[in-house]
């Protein structure tokens, strides 16, 4: 209850305002909020660790500066409207369907379980970052923590020292509770992103798409296991990385679907080392997929020749990949300024060769990943019958997913195989946790198709309206 | 949707879903379904299992103790107190070491160090108790 209490108060009412910017009337601001307090307190976090003071005082100044952003923003956007809006009804019926879908797999929390990482690395961090800069700097090069991987982002330590800042050091579990939930808002971002593809269908499409949303929530978890409940964070940036590409990758584009993917990708960056990586990939292709797309960036200019149009798209290409990753990249930068370097590369490798440690991943990784095939099945029929609908409804090709897929496994498949560990104790040890945002997009697939086989069977009585809110020059095309 | 079935809808007729399209909906929903439906299923037999008994014992045990050493550190030492944990990465040990954190400032090596941190058997946290040594 006491950790419910610091995600409103302490993150989610300093977040409600950006979040609403951000994602307009979406049942997604919701379940944002609390995720962009949190990413304001590991900004917070970071402006502690590289200039001076405490915590508290860099989240009061990072909270007023970001509203008042969002402020100028209304303020500036006076009455001009982004497309065609969702009905309050529906935003209201879908947040509250996957609210409490999420509360299913929170009831876990009741056994108060303490996870190893979330007491060694999350908790120690959070009590160094309660301490101010000089006991966070101090603590981070103090060799005595390395075991805890004292270069790892701060988000989910600052949610855990907020709490702290709240309640006092009298209850350590509390940080544990603010992990479990801080994943449940990021699960419930993918779960209303999922829910927003059948948005603009007939009934048949709009309950299936809440439906399979609400059940995205429960399988999340379900994927993770006890780690989604004892305080790790994997399912955190896993989840939010996830909704980094529903929303940027399959929804049609749009300024608000951007600035959601966004948010998530900042998220899921300053959660873990993995999720830095794979944010930094989805990111990449969010900008591909945009670049050429009408957003007020870089407006179009006529008569422009070859060169500068590549020069121009190349700028775009830039701005839409390092605004988003500056924070994540910041944190990062800031370790090696202080000596700090990534425990599983940093130590001398153990006698095993490449193939060794190739084969055992592999093995390790299929392990996890058995519905791979199914959600294959399942592409293979949509793309098949449905290719034509998720066109015309201005989805994203189903490609984008997979290849985020894709690359997610390549980079943990690289970690495994380039890293120094013994790979057998590490697979056995971790595989479980960092195949999660693989396992989650898969499962992202299977949810998708059936929203976009039941709109195409049961077609809504509307002209050739987007699902979401398209940008009005730009045509709803596959992309 | 075509350009025929779009326009039929759009002029309020019945879009009669053709068989194929009906029956391919039905494929995928029943993969979706099927798959979803499995994930669930396992989902909620774990949360069941956290929830037994003996795993809220354990937990609750663990969650005391782990607590309790953190009192017993800033009872038993003097704030600020630089303090070595033996060999604090290879076991329990390394609770000690970090429920330290923003009370004594262990040291990566005994000679800087004035106190020695361990956990021994005992009855103090559970089944531990936290020994402190001036070195």
């Amino acid at each position: 209850m006491s950790a419910f209490v610091v995600l409103i108060a302490g993150l989610g009412i300093p977040g409600l305002l950006p979040a609403f910017t951000l994602a307009r009337r979406s049942p997604a601001f919701i379940f944002l909020a609390p995720l962009v307090g949190a990413a304001m307190a590991a900004v917070a976090t970071e402006l502690e660790l590289a200039i001076a003071w405490s915590l508290l005082l860099w989240y009061v100044v990072v909270a007023i500066v970001v509203n008042a952003v969002s402020v100028a923003w209304w303020i500036g956007r006076g009455r001009q409207q982004e497309g065609s809006r969702q009905s309050l009804e529906w935003v209201l019926l879908t947040a509250a369907v996957v609210g409490a879908a999420l509360v299913i797999p929170l009831i876990g929390l009741r056994a108060q379980m303490f996870g190893w990482d979330a007491e060694q690395i999350w908790l120690t961090h959070a009590m160094m970052i309660s301490g101010g800069h000089r006991e966070l700097l101090s603590s981070l090069q103090n060799h005595s923590y390395w075991s805890g991987n004292p270069d790892y982002p701060p988000l989910v330590p600052a949610a855990g020292a907020l709490a702290f800042a709240f309640y006092g050091l009298g209850n350590l579990h509390i940080a544990v509770d603010m992990t479990v939930l801080l994943s449940a808002c990021a699960v419930g971002v993918v779960a209303t992103g999922i829910a927003t593809v059948g948005s603009a269908g007939r009934a048949a499409a709009k309950g299936g798409a809440v439906a399979v949303g609400a059940a995205i929530c429960v399988v999340a978890f379900a994927i993770s296991g006890i780690y989604g409940v004892n305080g790790y964070a994997d399912l955190l940036w896993a989840a939010a990385a996830v909704g980094a590409v529903v929303w940027g990758l399959v929804l049609p584009r749009s300024g608000s679907a951007l600035a959601t993917a966004w948010a998530c990708a900042v998220v899921a960056s300053l959660t873990k080392n993995e999720g830095l990586t794979t944010s930094l990939v989805v990111l990449a292709m969010i900008a591909v997929r945009y670049v050429g797309a009408t957003l007020p960036l870089l407006p179009d200019s006529g008569g422009t020749t070859a060169t500068a149009r590549w020069v121009r798209n190349g700028a775009r290409f830039a701005v839409l990949l390092i605004v988003p990753a500056a924070p994540g990249l910041a944190w990062a930068a800031l370790m090696r300024l202080i000596g700090l370097n990534d425990r599983f590369f940093s130590t001398s490798s153990y006698d095993e060769s490449a193939s060794t440690r190739a084969y055992a991943t592999i093995h390790g990784m299929a392990d996890h990943l058995a519905v791979a095939p199914v959600a294959a099945a399942a592409l293979l029929v949509g793309c098949c019958l449905f290719r034509r609908e998720r066109k015309r409804a201005g989805l994203g090709n189903p490609a984008w997913l997979w290849l985020a897929c894709l690359a997610s496994l390549a980079i943990i498949f690289y970690t495994y195989v380039a890293g120094s560990l013994e790979i057998h104790s590490w697979l056995a040890s971790s595989v479980n946790r960092t195949t999660i945002f693989a396992q989650l997009v898969l499962y992202t697939e299977l949810a998708l198709w059936p929203v976009i086989a039941l709109d195409g069977t049961f077609p809504a009585r509307r002209d050739q309206a987007a699902v979401v809110d398209v940008p009005r020059r730009l045509p709803a095309t596959q992309s | 949707m075509d350009a025929a079935q779009a326009s039929q809808a759009a002029s309020g007729g019945p879009a009669a879903p053709r068989a194929g399209k009906l029956l391919g909906c039905a494929a995928v929903c029943c993969i979706s379904a099927a798959a979803l439906g499995l994930s669930i299923h396992h989902g909620l037999q774990d949360t069941a299992a956290y929830l037994g008994k003996r795993s809220v014992d354990l937990a609750a045990a663990n969650d005391r103790q782990e607590e309790c050493i953190y009192r017993a550190i800033r009872s038993k030492l003097p704030r600020g107190a630089p303090i070595y944990v033996p060999d604090y990465a290879h076991g329990k040990e390394v609770r000690a070491n970090d429920l330290a954190t923003l009370w004594a400032v262990p040291q990566p090596a005994p000679a800087t160090a004035r106190w020695i941190v361990s956990l021994v058997r005992g009855r103090e946290c559970g089944r531990l108790r936290l020994k402190v040594r001036p070195r």
